[in-house]
């Protein structure tokens, strides 16, 4: 068996030494965001702050990365949340992951701070730090410029230099968006990491694994969701889609429904803007829009993006989002953070609480105060801080749309309420994915298990975030995850009667889906409709990997997450979300319109296998094979 | 009552139009309509399409029940996904 | 085991400018070094070297090849999921995913958009996760 070995850097004193990752550890935590959450761990000391310049930033891949299996490029930063606290990963689809996989190392465990700014080159099996204060202030774009077309890239733009606490990290031209992981390597002045080789991933049983990946690349094909809608719409088909569910926060999550979103829309990107749809480096569901901005084809907006400078701020000028879009990648910001914080700022301006110039409904000043913003220039330097902080300062906690301090995504969770749960307990804070994205199940998707009841929320809440979390360690996108609805539903159509009483019977599905978490040991299968990545796995690395032992995989992440969180002090207190989705109610003729945080919480806790607190049992760990890890 | 349709996603290849005034009361005579104008083809990806009155999802009203008022607007939108 | 270039090599970059891996470098008129470590043997440098300074890894010296005389991809485009993993390891930039035919057409694969610049080094070959590909002489 092949062992993943990481590069341990020291960036104060410029050293590097190999480090190889244990067979018990490869066993039990794979890679990627899993293993990474087991490493910070270990090798961070408590309470270090997430800037301070002992603090670990993990660059890692998963043992799927570059393998040729379908959407796998995506590599994981995982490090202390610059906003929150406690665990931050984050996810991106650059060429970063597999071309530092051909230089010979499969994860980067980064620590101390260069004395000037620097690069790290990974070529070839040897790590190198070298100077480089040219760099210094240039944008993501620039900066990749500088470096051969053919390395892997992962660089920060100058708000990442500036320390805004949501910096971005950019690899080409795909974002390493949340947490701040641009924040942290601005801390380490580490301005750009390169790596190339051409080192082939060893695979356990070549034969074998090519033959089922060919099946599963034909299996994404087939599918309406992959193989049609996200080629066709990307991420923004959902902007009419949530509209029509009302499930499209808008005016700062005021409302869940703008009557123009239709200018913000994926149908109106691909039947106006759109040239050719693009991807990942082997991935075959090809969501990327190209579009044109400034007479150059470059990058489309996803959803959330769409979503936030859309609706959320009561616009609708699909130019200005691309050119946002755009403009926030170069400077290495998070758009949904930062869109946020803008809808935030309005919202004060709008009650006489704070006055930044920013209205609802105006975006002629966006490109203006987000250069203000990334130079931290006076009170933007507020902005530049989140919504948390912000609210701190000129109060309005209550409409602080965020979660533990991480921004919320664009689903009204009032319309979605395991959304909101999700949002709540997410590790990482108000995170969607994190979350497990009850969203698509509940009010974006096909299917439409009841979006206001609490009932069933839970188990399935649990259930997708140990999927999701396995997905990602694996070192897949989680859109390769999207076949898990079968087709049949997309050719029934949400209206037909099957799909509609299928979504009533989810809701009661819960403790059925709570048993299945319960028994997955036993779980020796693996379903190509469920989760082909665990038969992928296993014939890559030869380890014993079946359905059951994958969602194991994603429920130790969870819980190794979990148990940073509270190392780093937070507490059952903090899986909250502001009173406007917990105590207004979005709809006020429907009592139901609002999240009932109070009433799934209890279950959550239970379905996991924690103590009221909110805190992993020892019976919970010790059944994963990890009580170790919460001393 | 007369409501103004708009078709989304693969329908216009398919039917032609892109969108039109009908007289129709309810979302099941939009259906029989464009059952009775256009290819079957047309139909049967206009059943599995998300339909929309005045940007609201007929799931949340009375399905293909679904009453509507003069100069309402309907919409037959694409299944999407992501996130 | 690697190709290795040696004394009488001139200096004229054609290796370098071919090698699908960027492991050869040199300075204009110097003796160019191949890079061990990345080497992949693909033997692209001794086909492209006009005075037959290359030596492979056996230490057999190569012959040179004209460029319409190396195999070239065959793409089963039926196969092709236009994934884009040989358009990112083709270094001579040969490979490209087709145009789409009209607004938002998604069917693409990949094609052989620049033959002229192919240099025959197969990397394509080995990595298309499908065997969607397969190198074959030139017609």
């Amino acid at each position: 068996m092949k062992l993943p070995v990481y590069a341990k850097v020291d960036l104060t004193t410029g050293r590097w030494e190999r480090f190889e990752i244990s067979q018990e550890y490869f066993k039990k935590y794979i890679g990627g965001k899993c293993l990474a959450a087991r490493l910070l761990l270990d090798l961070t000391e408590p309470g270090l702050g997430p800037l301070d310049e002992r603090a670990v930033i993990i660059v890692n891949t998963g043992p799927l990365n570059g393998t040729g299996a379908p959407s796998s490029s995506r590599f994981n930063l995982s490090f202390k949340n610059v906003l929150t606290g406690g665990i931050a990963s984050s996810n991106c689809g650059g060429q970063f992951g597999v071309m530092l996989k051909r230089a010979g190392f499969d994860g980067l465990i980064i620590t101390g701070r260069a004395a000037e700014p620097s690069v790290l080159e990974a070529l070839d099996g040897e790590i190198r730090i070298r100077p480089a204060p040219e760099l210094w202030g240039l944008d993501a774009e620039k900066t990749q410029e500088r470096f051969p077309e053919w390395y892997g890239k992962l660089v920060i733009g100058p708000a990442g230099e500036n320390g805004l606490l949501y910096a971005s990290a950019i690899s080409g031209e795909r974002v390493a968006g949340r947490c701040g992981s641009g924040a942290v390597l601005g801390s380490k002045k580490l301005k750009a990491l390169v790596a190339y080789g051409s080192k082939r991933p060893e695979i356990y049983d070549r034969e074998a694994f090519d033959r089922f990946i060919l099946k599963w690349i034909r299996f994404i094909k087939r599918h309406p969701m992959t193989g049609q809608s996200l080629p066709r719409y990307g991420s923004a088909g959902l902007v009419n889609k949530a509209n029509a569910t009302n499930a499209l926060p808008t005016k700062n999550f005021q409302r869940g429904h703008f009557d123009e979103a239709d200018a913000v829309s994926g149908e109106t990107l691909t039947e106006t803007r759109l040239i050719r749809n693009s991807g990942c480096v082997s991935c075959p569901i090809r969501c990327e829009r190209r579009v044109p901005v400034d007479g150059r084809e470059l990058k489309g907006p996803e959803y959330e993006t769409l979503g936030f400078f859309g609706p959320n701020i009561e616009a609708a000028d699909m130019d200005t989002v691309l050119r946002m879009n755009w403009l926030c990648d170069i400077y290495g910001v998070d758009t949904i953070s930062f869109a946020s914080s803008l809808a935030f700022a309005m919202e004060l301006k709008e009650r006489g609480m704070a006055d930044f110039g920013l209205e609802f409904g105006r975006t002629d000043k966006l490109e203006d105060i987000l250069l203000k913003v990334v130079n931290r220039e006076g009170i933007y330097s507020d902005i530049a801080d989140g919504t948390k902080r912000m609210a701190a300062k000129y109060g309005g906690e209550d409409f602080a749309i965020n979660s533990k301090g991480l921004e919320l995504a664009s689903y009204e969770p009032r319309r979605s309420v395991g959304m909101g749960l999700g949002y709540a307990v997410a590790n990482r804070g108000g995170c969607h994915l994190n979350g497990g994205y009850l969203a698509l199940l509940e009010s974006v998707g096909v299917l439409s298990m009841d979006a206001l009841t609490p009932k069933g929320k839970a188990q399935f809440t649990a259930f997708m975030q140990d999927a999701l979390e396995a997905v990602s360690s694996a070192g897949c996108c989680l859109f390769s995850a999207q076949t898990f609805v079968p087709g049949v539903f997309f050719k029934l159509g949400p209206n037909s009667p099957v799909t509609k009483l299928v979504g009533k019977v989810m809701p009661h599905m819960g403790p059925m889906v709570a048993l299945l978490l319960n028994i997955t040991p036993a779980i020796a299968f693996n379903s190509l409709l469920l989760l082909p990545h665990a038969e992928a796995l296993r014939r890559a690395t030869g380890l014993r990997m079946f359905t059951g032992q994958f969602l194991d995989l994603g429920e130790r992440s969870y819980n190794l997450e979990r148990l940073y969180n509270l190392r780093e002090g937070l507490t059952a207190k903090d899986d909250s979300l502001p009173k406007r989705l917990t105590r207004d109610l979005q709809d006020p003729s429907d009592s139901r319109t609002r999240v009932p945080l109070e009433k799934m919480l209890p279950v959550y806790y239970n379905v996991r296998g924690w103590d009221a607190a909110g805190r992993p049992t020892r019976r919970k760990l010790r059944r994963l094979g990890m009580e170790e890890a919460s001393k | 009552m007369s409501v103004e349709v708009t078709y989304r996603g693969a329908l216009p290849e398919l039917m032609g139009v892109s969108s039109e005034r009908l007289e129709a009361g309810t979302v099941s005579e939009v259906m029989a309509h464009i059952r009775k104008t256009y290819p079957r083809a047309a139909y049967r990806e206009a059943k599995r399409m998300l339909i929309v009155v005045n940007g609201e999802s007929i799931q949340l009203r009375q399905g293909y029940k679904t009453a509507l008022s003069e100069g309402d607007r309907l919409s037959f939108l694409p299944i999407c996904g992501g996130g | 085991m690697a190709h290795r270039i040696l004394e009488n090599c001139i200096g004229c970059g054609a290796c370098a400018r071919a090698c699908p891996v960027h492991a050869i470098e040199g300075a204009a008129k110097a003796r160019h070094e191949i890079n061990v470590r990345r080497c992949i043997d693909c033997g692209v440098c001794g086909m492209s070297c006009p005075v037959g300074a290359v030596q492979d890894a056996s230490g057999k010296a190569c012959a040179r090849v004209p460029l319409k005389e190396r195999k070239a991809p065959v793409i089963d485009v039926e196969l092709c999921s236009a994934c884009q993993i040989c358009v990112t390891f083709c270094a001579a930039k040969a490979l490209a995913i087709s145009e789409p035919r009209f607004r938002g057409d998604v069917e693409a694969h990949c094609v052989l958009a620049r033959p002229d610049k192919c240099v025959g080094c197969g990397v394509c070959e080995a990595e298309c996760p499908l065997h969607a590909i397969r190198m074959e002489a030139r017609g």
